[in-house]
C-alpha cells in the first residue's frame, strides 16, 4: 500500500510541476527543430583545447522573403545549472530568402558543458537542444 | 446655475485631458526590450556591442595564456568621438564583466589611463605604510602589485549622413584593440558598426 501511495504522489508531483506551454510558443525538444518558415538542420558543439565550447547551428530560411531573427544561447554547466553571462543576451541575425544561415558562438567560460538555443520570430520561440 | 454647469464641464474636461495625455510609466523588460529604436545610442547598443566584443576576444584565442593562468588586463583610454555624452563605462564595464567571468583575465584597478581606477587601494597602501596606528603585518607590502600584461583601448565614432530632406542616417563604429604590453603588438582587434535611420527631426546627440 505504501508503495502505491508513493508512486501516486511521485506521479502527481511530476505532472504537477510541468507547466503547460503557452499556445503562442513553439517548443521542440529535439536536435532538429522545424518552424513554419525556418528549419534548424544541424547543431554542432565541441570542446576546444582551452576548455571552452564552440557551437555552430545551421538553419535554412524556407520562405521567399528575408527574415530578421533573434537568437540567444543559454549555457549550462555539467550539473545543468545555467551560467549567467552577458553572452546569453538576444542577438540579431539576418536570414536571406531561401538561403541557409549559420549561428556560431563560443561559451562564456570553460565550465560550459551544454547549451540551449532559442530563436524568436514573430513571437514564436523555437528551442533546440544540443 | 448656468455658471455652475460651465464650471463642472470645465473641470471634467480638464480631468480627462490631464489623465488621457499622461504617458503611463512602466518598467522595461531589459532582457526582452521590444521598445522602438532611437537615433542615439542606448543600452541595447552597448549590450550587443559588448557581447560581440567579448565573444570575438574569447574566440580569437588571444586570451589563452601560454602555460595556463590568467592575463592581467588594464583598461586604457576609450575615446568617445560621438556627438553624445557617453560614459564609456557603459561599454567597458560589460566587457570587463564578460572577460572576468571567462576565467581568462583579471583586471587591474591599480592603474589606468587617468590614474588608478580605485584610488582608495593606492591611498591605503601609501597612507597606512609606516602608520603606527595600524598593524603593519596587515598593511599591503611593497612589490606585491601585479603589472598588467594586456591593455584594452578603443574608440566610439559617430557619422551623421543626410539621406534626403526628411531622413538622416547615423553610423556608430565601436572599435577595440587588445595590446600586448610587453611587445606593443595588437593581439586582437575588432569593429562593430551600428547603423540607424530616422527622421531629420530626431536628434542623434
Amino acid at each position: 500500500m505504501k508503495v502505491v501511495v508513493t508512486i501516486f504522489f511521485a506521479f502527481f508531483i511530476l505532472i504537477g510541476c510541468k507547466s503547460p506551454q503557452p499556445k503562442s510558443t513553439i517548443v521542440q525538444v529535439t536536435d532538429k527543430c522545424i518552424g513554419n518558415t525556418i528549419s534548424i538542420v544541424d547543431v554542432k558543439g565541441k570542446k576546444l583545447n582551452n576548455g571552452f565550447m564552440k557551437v555552430q547551428i545551421t538553419g535554412q530560411n524556407l520562405s521567399d522573403s528575408y527574415q530578421k531573427l533573434q537568437y540567444k544561447i543559454i549555457w549550462l554547466d555539467k550539473d545543468g545549472f545555467i551560467i549567467k553571462t552577458i553572452l546569453s543576451n538576444w542577438q540579431d541575425i539576418s536570414v536571406d530568402a531561401n538561403e541557409p544561415f549559420y549561428i556560431t558562438n563560443i561559451s562564456p567560460n570553460s565550465k560550459s558543458e551544454d547549451f540551449r538555443l532559442f530563436i524568436v520570430k514573430n513571437n514564436k520561440e523555437i528551442e533546440c537542444n544540443h | 446655475m448656468q455658471s455652475l454647469k460651465k464650471h463642472v464641464v470645465s473641470v471634467g474636461l480638464g480631468t480627462i485631458l490631464l489623465t488621457g495625455c499622461a504617458t503611463e510609466t512602466v518598467n522595461i523588460d531589459m532582457n526582452h526590450d521590444k521598445g522602438k529604436a532611437v537615433m542615439g545610442l542606448d543600452y541595447r547598443d552597448f549590450q550587443a556591442s559588448a557581447q560581440e566584443m567579448v565573444e570575438s576576444m574569447i574566440a580569437s584565442g588571444a586570451l589563452n595564456k601560454k602555460g595556463g593562468g590568467r592575463y592581467v588586463l588594464v583598461v586604457s583610454r576609450i575615446i568617445n568621438d560621438t556627438m553624445q555624452h557617453i560614459d564609456t563605462d557603459q561599454l567597458v564595464k560589460k566587457i570587463r564583466i564578460g572577460l572576468l567571468r571567462s576565467g581568462k583575465v583579471v583586471v587591474t584597478t591599480a592603474i589606468g589611463a587617468n590614474g588608478p581606477e580605485d584610488t582608495m587601494a593606492m591611498q591605503t597602501r601609501k597612507n597606512l605604510r609606516g602608520n603606527a596606528e595600524f598593524n603593519q603585518r596587515t598593511v599591503a607590502g611593497k612589490g606585491n602589485m601585479i603589472a598588467p600584461d594586456l591593455s584594452l583601448s578603443g574608440k566610439i565614432i559617430q557619422r551623421n549622413i543626410r539621406v534626403d530632406s526628411s531622413t538622416q542616417r547615423a553610423e556608430y563604429y565601436f572599435q577595440m584593440t587588445l595590446t600586448d604590453i610587453n611587445t606593443g603588438l595588437a593581439f586582437w582587434e575588432d569593429e562593430r558598426v551600428i547603423g540607424k535611420q530616422g527622421s531629420n527631426k530626431s536628434v542623434a546627440w
